[in-house]
This record gives C-alpha cells, sequence and structure tokens, in this order.
C-alpha cells in the first residue's frame, strides 16, 4: 500500500525544496484534450437527446442517449481531474512556499540575533509579510471544484470561476510572496551571507476576461426567460464552456514562469541557509 | 509548535483532510465494517417487518391483501415504509403493527446509537493511531452507544422535524380533500411543505457535526448538537464544501444509476449501495468527523505533506489488495465451512431455510398463491428484463452479484443482534421460494428448478453460509454478554472478524451465480418451457 508520505512535523529546508519537483509539476498541454473530449460528447449527446425527444422518465431513455451520457460523464470526470491538478497544484505550491519560507526565518530569526538591530528589523518586516501571506492565502478546495466542474453544462460556469479564482490568487500569492522575500533578501545580507535572487513575476489575474465571463454568464442565465433553459444552455455551452477551454489553457501556462524563477531562487535559498535542519519555533 | 499556530493562524484545509481520509480507509480496512453494520441495521429493521408479515400470513393465508404485502416486500420498489404505509398492514392486526412499529423505533435508535458510536469511535482511533484491530468495531460500539443514541433522536428530531411537519400536514389535508376548505387546506399544506424542507435541509448542515462531537468531546444529546451548531457556524464555508461534496457524489451516483437504466441494468441501484457503504460512507464520514476534530483547539493544524497520487494507488494497487482480502476470505470461508464445531452453525442456518420452504409452501397452497394470481402472478412467465441477451446482461449479472453480496453481509453482521435476524434472514429467503415453488405458482417442478438451480446451487448455499456465520456472531455476542470475561470478549472479535473474511470470500461464488443468472439460468427456463 502507498501511504502518504508524511516529512516531519516541521521539514527542512532541503526537504521542501525536493518536493518542488512534485508540488510545481508542469501540466502537459495535451492534457487539454479530455476536457475538449467532454465538451465535445456533451455537445453530441444534447443533440442526441434533443433529436429523439427524450423526456427525463426512463422510457425516453434509449441505449445509444445512456451510452453516451456515461460516456460524457466519464469525459468529465477526465476533464474534472484537470481541474483538480490545477487547482491542487496551486495549494501545494502556496502551502509548500509558506513552509518554505517559515522554515527560512526559523533559520533566520536563530541567526541574526547576533548580527544587530538592522538584522532584527529586516526579519520582523519578513515575519510581518509572511503573516501577510498566510492570513490572505486560502486554500481552494481541489475536490470541490472538481466535482462541481463534473456538473453537465451548469458545470463549465464552475469550471469558469474557478479558473479565474486560481489566477486570482497566484497573483495574490506572487505579489505577497517577493514581499516577503526581498526583506529574507535584506535579513540574509544584514547577516553577512550572500542574498538570495529578488525577481518581480507578475502573473497576471484575467480580471476583464473574469468580468466579461461573468456579466456574460448571468445574461445567458437570464435569457432562460425568453429563450427558454435548453436555449440558456446552448449559450452557455458554446460562449462559458468555449471560454472555459482557452482558461484551462492559461492556467497550465501561467505559473510556468513562477515556477522557473523559485527552481532559482530555492537553489540560492539552500546555499543561503544550508544548516536549517529544524524549523523549531521561530522567532529567536 | 508551527509558525502558523504561534500567529494564531490555524486552519482547517478541506483537501488535506479528505486525501488522507482515503488513505486512512487504505490503510485501516476495518472503518467500513461500521458502514457495513448500517446495512446490518437494516436487515434488523426489515426483518421485524417480515416477522410480522409471516406470521399475519400463516395465521390467514387467504387474506389476498396480505398477499399484496407480501408482494410488496419482495418488490424493489416498496421497501419497508412502503409496507408500514399499507392499510392492510395495520388493519388486519393492529397490536401486531403497533408492537412492530414500536419495536422498529427502538431497535432504529438504540442500534443506530450503537453503530454509529462504533463507525465514529473508530474512525477517530484510525486518524490517531497506526493500528485499528477488529475488536475496536465492539468497543467503540459499547463505549458511547447511550450518548449516541440520545443524539441520534434528538438531531434526528431537531433536523428532520420542520420536514416531518410540512409531511403530516399534507397528509392531514389529503385525509379530507372533499370541499372548498379541504382544497385550500391541501394547497396551503403544499405550500407550506417546501420551506420547511428547506429548512430541514439547512439544519442538516449544522447539525451535521452532532455525531462526531459524542465521539469526539464526549458531548451527548443537545450538548452535541450545540458544538455541532458552534463548530458549522464558526467553519461555515469547509461545512458548506463537505455538503457540497457529498451532494455532488451522491447525485453524481445517482445520475449513473438512471442512465444504466437507458442500458438496461435495471439492478444498477447496487452499485449505488456498494459504492456508499465501502467507500463513500467511510470516506466523507472520516471526513467530517476529522473537520470537526480538527476545528478543535486541541488539535494542531495539519502539516504540510506531499502523497502519492490517489489515482495510481486505485488503477495499480488496489485491486491486487482487494483480491488479496477475497482470497484470504476464500481460505477462512473454507475452514469456517469445515470447521467441525461450526457444524451445529451449518445446521441452524440449514434448518432456517428448510423450515421456511415448509411455511411458504404451506401458505402458497393455503391461499397466497391463489392470492398472488389473483393480483396478476403469470406461472411460467419470466422477469423481461431478461428477455434476451444483449451488451448489458453481463453488466445485470454483475449487479445481481453486488446485490447478493451485500445481502449477504448485512445477514452475517445482523447476527450481532444475538443471531435472531440472520435466522429469520435465511427463514424468509426459504420462505419466499417456499411460496413459489407452491403448485399454482410453478406450473411444474422441472419449471422450478430450471428456475432456481442453475444458479441457486451456487447462491444457496452461499446465502446459509453468511446466515450460518451471523448466526455464530450472534452465539459470541450472546456469550460475551450473558458470560462476561476477556475470552468471551476475544471470542467475539475472532467471530466478527471471521464473519467479515468469510463474507469477502462469498465474493466470487456470488459473481459467478449472479453471472450465471443473468446470462445462463434465462436460456435454461426457455427450454423448459418459460416465456418471457
Amino acid at each position: 500500500m502507498t501511504s502518504p508520505q508524511p516529512v516531519s512535523q516541521e521539514p527542512t529546508l532541503s526537504a521542501l525544496v525536493q518536493m518542488r519537483t512534485k508540488t510545481d509539476a508542469e501540466i502537459p498541454i495535451v492534457w487539454l484534450l479530455l476536457p475538449l473530449a467532454s465538451y465535445l460528447l456533451w455537445a453530441v449527446f444534447a443533440v442526441a437527446w434533443w433529436s429523439a425527444g427524450a423526456g427525463l422518465g426512463t422510457s425516453g431513455l434509449t441505449p445509444v442517449i445512456s451510452g453516451l451520457g456515461i460516456l460524457g460523464i466519464a469525459a468529465s470526470a477526465a476533464g474534472s481531474y484537470v481541474v483538480f491538478r490545477l487547482v491542487n497544484r496551486a495549494n501545494e505550491h502556496s502551502g509548500r512556499t509558506q513552509a518554505l519560507l517559515s522554515s527560512a526565518l526559523s533559520s533566520l530569526a536563530a541567526r541574526s540575533g547576533a548580527s544587530g538591530a538592522q538584522a532584527l528589523l529586516t526579519l520582523n518586516s519578513a515575519e510581518e509579510g509572511f503573516y501577510k501571506l498566510s492570513r490572505s492565502e486560502r486554500e481552494r478546495s481541489a475536490v470541490l471544484w472538481a466535482l462541481l466542474s463534473l456538473i453537465p453544462f451548469v458545470g463549465w460556469i464552475f469550471l469558469a470561476v474557478s479558473l479565474w479564482r486560481l489566477s486570482r490568487d497566484l497573483a495574490k500569492h506572487s505579489r505577497l510572496e517577493s514581499v516577503v522575500l526581498e526583506d529574507v533578501d535584506r535579513t540574509l545580507k544584514n547577516t553577512g551571507t550572500q542574498g538570495v535572487l529578488v525577481r518581480n513575476t507578475p502573473v497576471r489575474t484575467h480580471d476583464t476576461l473574469g468580468f466579461a465571463l461573468v456579466i456574460l454568464s448571468i445574461v445567458e442565465l437570464f435569457s432562460a426567460f425568453v429563450l427558454g433553459l435548453a436555449g440558456s444552455l446552448i449559450l452557455i455551452y458554446l460562449t462559458v464552456g468555449a471560454f472555459s477551454l482557452f482558461w484551462i489553457d492559461l492556467s497550465i501556462r501561467d505559473p510556468t514562469d513562477h515556477f522557473h524563477y523559485h527552481s532559482q531562487l530555492e537553489a540560492d535559498m539552500l546555499r543561503a541557509l544550508p544548516d536549517s535542519t529544524s524549523g523549531g519555533m521561530g522567532f529567536g | 509548535m508551527s509558525r502558523n499556530a504561534f500567529l494564531g493562524l490555524k486552519r482547517v484545509f478541506f483537501d488535506r483532510i479528505i486525501e488522507r481520509s482515503y488513505w486512512i480507509w487504505r490503510k485501516h480496512p476495518a472503518i467500513m465494517i461500521p458502514s457495513m453494520l448500517q446495512a446490518a441495521l437494516s436487515l434488523i429493521l426489515q426483518s421485524v417487518v417480515t416477522l410480522a408479515v409471516m406470521l399475519l400470513l400463516i395465521n390467514d393465508p387467504a387474506n389476498p391483501q396480505l398477499a399484496l404485502l407480501l408482494a410488496s416486500i419482495l418488490s424493489p420498489n416498496s421497501g419497508l415504509v412502503g409496507v408500514l404505509l399499507n392499510p392492510a398492514f395495520w388493519l388486519t392486526n393492529i397490536p401486531l403493527s403497533t408492537a412492530v412499529v414500536v419495536t422498529l423505533l427502538l431497535v432504529a435508535v438504540l442500534g443506530g446509537g450503537w453503530v454509529y458510536s462504533s463507525e465514529y469511535g473508530i474512525y477517530l482511533e484510525a486518524w490517531n493511531s497506526e493500528n485499528v484491530p477488529m475488536s475496536s468495531v465492539l468497543s467503540n460500539g459499547s463505549k458511547r452507544w447511550k450518548s449516541m443514541a440520545w443524539t441520534l433522536l434528538l438531531s434526528n428530531l431537531v433536523t428532520w422535524g420542520p420536514a416531518s411537519i410540512g409531511f403530516l400536514l399534507i397528509i392531514a389535508s389529503a385525509a379530507n380533500v372533499n370541499g372548498s376548505a379541504g382544497l385550500v387546506a391541501r394547497l396551503a399544506a403544499s405550500s407550506v411543505f417546501q420551506p420547511l424542507l428547506f429548512a430541514s435541509l439547512v439544519l442538516s448542515m449544522f447539525t451535521a457535526y452532532s455525531y462526531p462531537a459524542v465521539a469526539v468531546d464526549g458531548a451527548s444529546g443537545i450538548g452535541a448538537i450545540r458544538r455541532s451548531f458552534r463548530v458549522a457556524s464558526h467553519n461555515l464555508g469547509l461545512t458548506l464544501t463537505y455538503s457540497v461534496v457529498r451532494l455532488v457524489f451522491q447525485a453524481l451516483l445517482l445520475v449513473l444509476v438512471y442512465l444504466a437504466r437507458g442500458l438496461g441494468v435495471t439492478l444498477a441501484a447496487a452499485f449505488l449501495t456498494v459504492t456508499l457503504s465501502f467507500l463513500l460512507t467511510p470516506m466523507l464520514h472520516l471526513t467530517k468527523s476529522m473537520i470537526y476534530y480538527h476545528a478543535g483547539l486541541s488539535a494542531a493544524e495539519m502539516p504540510f505533506q506531499i502523497s502519492n497520487p490517489i489515482w495510481e494507488d486505485v488503477v495499480h494497487k488496489l485491486p491486487r489488495a482487494i483480491w488479496l482480502k477475497i482470497r484470504a476470505g476464500l481460505g477462512e470461508g473454507t475452514g469456517f465451512v469445515i470447521g467441525p464445531r461450526n457444524l451445529p452453525f451449518h445446521a441452524t442456518s440449514l434448518a432456517a431455510f428448510v423450515i421456511g420452504i415448509y411455511l411458504g409452501y404451506n401458505v402458497s397452497v393455503s391461499g397466497v398463491g391463489s392470492s398472488l394470481l389473483s393480483l396478476g402472478a403469470q406461472p411460467g412467465h419470466g422477469n423481461p428484463d431478461f428477455r434476451e441477451f444483449s451488451a448489458a446482461t453481463p453488466v445485470l449479472g454483475l449487479a445481481i452479484f453486488l446485490n447478493n453480496w451485500f445481502v449477504s453481509f448485512a445477514t452475517a453482521l445482523s447476527g450481532l443482534g444475538f443471531a435472531a435476524p440472520s435466522f429469520l434472514t435465511i427463514l424468509f429467503t426459504g420462505f419466499t421460494l417456499g411460496v413459489i415453488v407452491g403448485p399454482q405458482l410453478s406450473p411444474s417442478l422441472a419449471m422450478f428448478s430450471a428456475l432456481i438451480l442453475p444458479h441457486g446451487i451456487i447462491e444457496i448455499p452461499s446465502f446459509v453460509l453468511s446466515g450460518s456465520v451471523g448466526i455464530r456472531l450472534g452465539y459470541a455476542a450472546w456469550k460475551a454478554k450473558f458470560r462476561r470475561g476477556l475470552e468471551n470478549d476475544a471470542y467475539l472479535s475472532r467471530t466478527l472478524r471471521l464473519a467479515v473474511y468469510v463474507v469477502v470470500g462469498l465474493a466470487p461464488l456470488f459473481f459467478i451465480a449472479g453471472l450465471i443468472e443473468a446470462d445462463i439460468t434465462p436460456i435454461i427456463m426457455r427450454m423448459f418451457g418459460w416465456t418471457f
């Protein structure tokens, strides 16, 4: 049996750096085919359903429609796995970054005591930045969003919402993280150690796209009063569904620069703080 | 203490909990047993009703209303509630039906208390310890069953009280629908029902942690409900996430069952039951319990961990782990069958089956057979679902297998109720066969044999065996209860473990029987003159 691999209660800096290949994994772009397959299969299902004039009673269910429905759910499950991976990757990256920074700050606290007031000042500022980062970063349940995006047709709205939130979270994470890293760099330099690479890698929030999508979704939901439920679902499918596919592509690509930056930063950090073997309490 | 805890930033992570729940489920399969005990409890409730119906039928076999009652018990669409709401049940023997309802309520609350105490107690133990022995099922059940029963009763009253009031109003208004006043009352009741149902659904979110509160904090009754409300309102997002995840999982399974019907798989509900009982219920209830546990002040924030992907485990390792358990079960089952000390249990189970056939045959020839004919039973006419072989037929066989296997789990584990439920279930299986073998319903013995024997030759001994191990479990429970001692407690734990393994080992037999029933029995039936 493969049990979870708990790193110790307070993992070491090097252990956390080694986890990078797992948490910051690249998602192959071909995985886009999974939600695309789901998108197309549900269209075929809807056409077949509509052509057969089927209602909600089981008598209207032909083997072809049922088979297509089951295939559609299987494809949706595969598509929602992509959503799960995207959201989970963001959670794991954020969780690891926080553990990494916590470990680095603990190590710095142990060193900076003897390095004078300037080091303590910058360390204090880094602690404050870390507090803000920890407070403002919330885990988005990957399980929840994956399950919601599994719902046929309406799930496309949830998918779009989850991806928009993901983009915003990543942008915020990048911004707050760089504030802490600047202070860590300054503290390191104040303790006479070589600093770490601090580079601003802004991640786009796609807010314009997000707002456009929300407005579009609302308009299309209300269009049910004019076009009927089927018409409204078709509109959602054609617009929000297609938008979501595009957004999955963005979500796969967007963090690449940030993750690449982390690979350089963490190597620097490990070099600057090689003996940080225990997290401990921090705060000296 | 972590830096975040020091900063007062303790958080509860839903995904970390649900992911770890999966690994706990993999590491400690014993946490599935309380879910199976739920099924056993349902079977005990059912056996109370079947016993009453058998008694009524033996007493008055010519009563066509009672034959209808029997038909509705056998129908998968009616169920226990359908039988209880049937006027024939109430009007034939009011004292008996009142006794049945009182017994049902008592068994549901007290038995439910024991099962939930075992379930939530074992989750807590599995979360915090490396080893969860089978005896934990029993020790946790006995530990807080009174508090849990009281909480179960109050929690259900608080949660479903509003919806029940709405439902009763609808029933009351339906009883007097004549006239404009009756119509207005009906409309008013219908319009009140929806908000009351909505209120119950909202309340169910807030009372979700009542049972974990009993297991984790040792709370009871209103105290447990109050704690549940507090945790739910302080962690509203998390509770909402849990509720939505649970709802979507269940809705998804229902959609799959619905679509499977279109493919001709009519028993797809068996998939739903098995998936819920073996996987989803333990995982989701464990998640819920651990949300409550980690929301408490004493538990630390879950540290950041990386685990191997669950998907890889499900595809590559889980099937082998299941097969190893089945193989172990086959070994245990063989030992149980040939063990000379088990002969009295085999004999008792077999006797229950034979007595059931005898009683069923008697009531069939005394009038039940004729009543069923008048109700539309067609001798020599088989289930139309088996009309022709199609791509769905093997899936139907799989569904029959899962259904029978699940029932045999419930039969064996319900033996904990001092053997009587296992005995009664086997008795009722025989009773049903006895009714069908009656001359009015079976044109000839050859046709009856063609209907039963091809798959029954494997299925019936397997059922009798599950009854036998259930009776042994009842004997062990009786010894542990009335002849207290460590040795008898150990014997009960060993027998519970044996019961689980024996039924796990029956899986291949039920699988073969299910495939024969769906694919081969209809062919043989046609050869002997059956039509579809």
